[in-house]
């Protein structure tokens, strides 16, 4: 120790929450957990949409137009097999079947090639927003299990003394970047898949009459899927300041979501609208999710069956965020009181 | 002015199937302005609690606790930035350089970047500074966690046992350090288990023994609780002149590690040493006053038993704070 210290006049104040941020920004940039993971899925972006390129092939004009004919050509048949049908004295429509429509038989299913098929694209968009999510929770749960590790929480309390404002900007900055992270990988996702339908795959268009919502409804389902990250981003930072450590916050998190969770939808079905792994489906998938309950005595048929009850995107995700925001709630609740040692 | 004040304090740790731990028990401490200030104790006694009560880490039962003016730790964030501090084992990214960890300090409260070089340059971490805090040995974590404590250019330096994991050299730096901070108008903390650096760098001390004070006041007011009065004998013929000192009347006992010098107890006055000898025909070669140094005060005051009874040195050692306040 070399130099000497001049005392200074000007004194340092306590952050301020904009600065706060900023830091807790540059600290999530700046870890290499982050830069390990960023890097990681894009090499496997990368590779899951070279393995839908290499496994889809090309439609031509030709293939097409042969489709559309094969597919007219069975229509007709069964049109015609239903109208026979129904000529016979005493048949029903029931009996007989109803006449189907061009929906109801997709080109896609008659083009020989193996196409990258509109149907396929709302599937894999969720599977975006789970493999985003499941980062996000990685992400929250070392970003805050790392301060507790290392104990650098404590040399920030020295800054900033007030917990709670403390906490606040790094949930801030955590769920800003993850939120925008989500929100980047479901762009690129549909981007990708209007590459892969233009280049190898059916054309929208093939749909006929459901060609103008398809877009629309991918959308509606990227949204929701992106929006995932957050609850489970929460989760996740929840868990890891409550247990202080992230290997246990994932562990916790694994035994309740995999083994709790399906013993639970084993013993009480009627349950599940109220857990979290089926309230995350009811939020992604497309007018919610149907469920069975408890068996029940339907008088009307006479026989034993499992009630049917429909989990809305709007439940789904009022639970989700529930189960999130009261482990929250709990960690900080905890972390404002608890002595630090 | 007191720049802590502290009064009543209580702290007991609750845990889930263990006894509750009484760190801190009807603690009161006064810290003026100024100079540094020695926080001794035996481990467990409460110092690292009264610190960390200070810091707003554990929150007091009772009593009342201010910092700089200000109540803690409902005030904590007006004083805040005017506090440095160092808490045991410094706490950072272990990932991130020691650069890196001090600018994210450093963004967060406004100091300008070249602070930090400045401090770098303080602690001698300038070579190291662009490696990876994992890679530190402890003395570098410890320096590090001075510049850190520094940055802030604070008023107010609390130091728990800043000389954990240094060299010789390293524990010598600090102390300057310490010792020129305390020159410049910073009041400094210091807790350590270093008497001998206590002794050298502290003009005022306060000892702490099951989770209150038991002993403060001036560093020469102290040592002097524990001065007995005896003194140091040598002479030509020592076996002749033990004899003549003990028919005198005087405690005779030979001194550790010097062969021809004696510890002479019982004396009221020294002339009466040099009487005796005198007439028995022995001439002194030394005879001057033992002193006591702060580790036998120290060890003195807290050689206590399980009840938690000071020793009896206690009487006299707080008489000295009653006389002379800490820092009055």
């Amino acid at each position: 120790m070399t130099a000497t210290l001049a005392h200074r006049g000007d004194r340092t104040s306590v952050p301020t929450f904009g600065r706060l941020l900023v830091v807790e920004f540059l600290r999530l940039g700046r870890r290499r957990f982050t830069k390990v993971l960023f890097a990681l899925s894009i090499i496997g972006y990368l590779l899951a949409v070279g393995f839908l390129w290499q496994s889809h092939s090309k439609v031509t004009a030709g293939d097409l137009a042969q489709a559309t004919a094969q597919r007219n050509q069975q229509i007709v048949e069964i049109r015609q097999g239903v109208a026979d049908c129904l000529k016979v004295a005493g048949n029903t429509e029931q009996q007989c079947g109803t006449v189907p429509t061009e929906q109801e038989f997709p080109i896609d299913q008659f083009v020989s090639a193996n196409p990258f098929q509109p149907r396929d694209v709302q599937p894999y968009a969720m599977a975006v927003g789970a493999a985003v999510s499941l980062a996000g929770f990685m992400l929250a749960a070392t970003f805050i299990g790392a301060e507790w590790s290392s104990k650098n929480i404590v040399a920030w309390l020295f800054y900033e003394p007030r917990r709670l404002r403390l906490m606040w900007a790094k949930l801030l900055a955590l769920s800003g970047v993850v939120l925008v992270l989500s929100v980047i990988a479901q762009v690129l996702w549909n981007v990708t898949a209007r590459l892969l339908l233009s280049s190898r795959g059916v054309p929208v268009s093939t749909l006929g009459a459901d060609a103008a919502q398809f877009w629309p409804d991918v959308v509606h389902v990227q949204i929701r899927a992106a929006l995932v990250v957050v609850p489970v981003m929460l989760l996740g930072f929840g868990l890891a300041n409550l247990i202080k450590n992230t290997a246990a916050a994932l562990g916790v998190a694994f035994v309740y979501l995999a083994v709790v969770e399906s013993v639970l939808r084993a013993i009480s079905p009627s349950l599940q609208p109220y857990q979290f792994t089926t309230s995350l489906l009811a939020w992604v998938n497309k007018g919610g999710l149907t469920v069975y309950g408890d068996l029940v005595y339907d008088q009307k048929n006479g026989y034993v069956q499992p009630l049917e009850i429909h989990v809305s995107n709007l439940h789904g995700g009022i639970t989700m965020m529930a189960y999130a925001l009261v482990v929250l709630a709990v960690s900080i609740a905890w972390f404002r009181r608890r002595d630090i040692a | 002015m007191a720049v802590i004040e502290i009064v009543g304090a209580h702290k007991t740790y609750r845990r889930w199937r263990k006894p509750p731990e009484r760190a801190v028990q009807g603690l009161d401490l006064t810290v003026e302005a100024g100079g540094v200030f020695g926080f001794l104790g035996p481990n467990g006694s409460g110092k690292t609690t009264t610190i960390r009560l200070l810091l707003g880490l554990v929150r007091p039962d009772s009593g009342s606790l201010h910092m700089l003016g200000r109540s803690v730790p409902a005030e904590l964030p007006l004083v805040m930035g005017r506090v440095g501090a160092l808490v045991e084992t410094p706490l950072f990214f272990p990932n991130f350089t020691g650069r890196v960890n001090l600018a994210l300090l450093a963004r967060a409260s406004n100091i300008p970047k070249a602070r930090i070089d400045e401090m770098l340059e303080l602690v001698d971490l300038q070579g190291r500074a662009d490696d990876r805090v994992k890679g530190y040995s402890l003395g570098m974590k410890q320096r590090l966690g001075i510049a850190a404590a520094l940055l802030k250019n604070p008023e107010l330096l609390i130091l728990d046992e800043p000389g954990n994991g240094l060299d010789a050299a390293g524990i010598r730096e600090v102390r300057q350090l310490i010792k020129h901070l305390g020159t410049i108008g910073v009041t400094v903390l210091l807790s350590s288990h270093q008497l001998g650096e206590v002794q050298q760098v502290c003009d005022r001390v306060a000892i702490m023994s099951h989770g209150r004070v038991i002993a403060s006041g001036s560093v020469s007011d102290l040592l002097a609780t524990g001065t007995t009065g005896d003194v140091r004998v040598r002479l030509g013929d020592t076996s002749m002149g033990a004899t003549v000192l003990r028919s005198a009347g005087f405690t005779v006992t030979a001194l550790e590690g010097d062969d021809d010098g004696w510890r002479v107890g019982g004396v009221g006055d020294p002339a009466l040493v040099t009487k005796a000898l005198s007439e028995a025909g022995l001439y002194l070669r030394e005879l001057s006053p033992i002193a006591a140094d702060l580790e036998s005060v120290f060890l003195d005051l807290t050689a206590d038993g399980a009840d938690g009874t000071a020793g009896e040195t206690e009487t006299t050692a707080r008489s000295v704070v009653e006389q002379n306040p800490v820092g009055r």
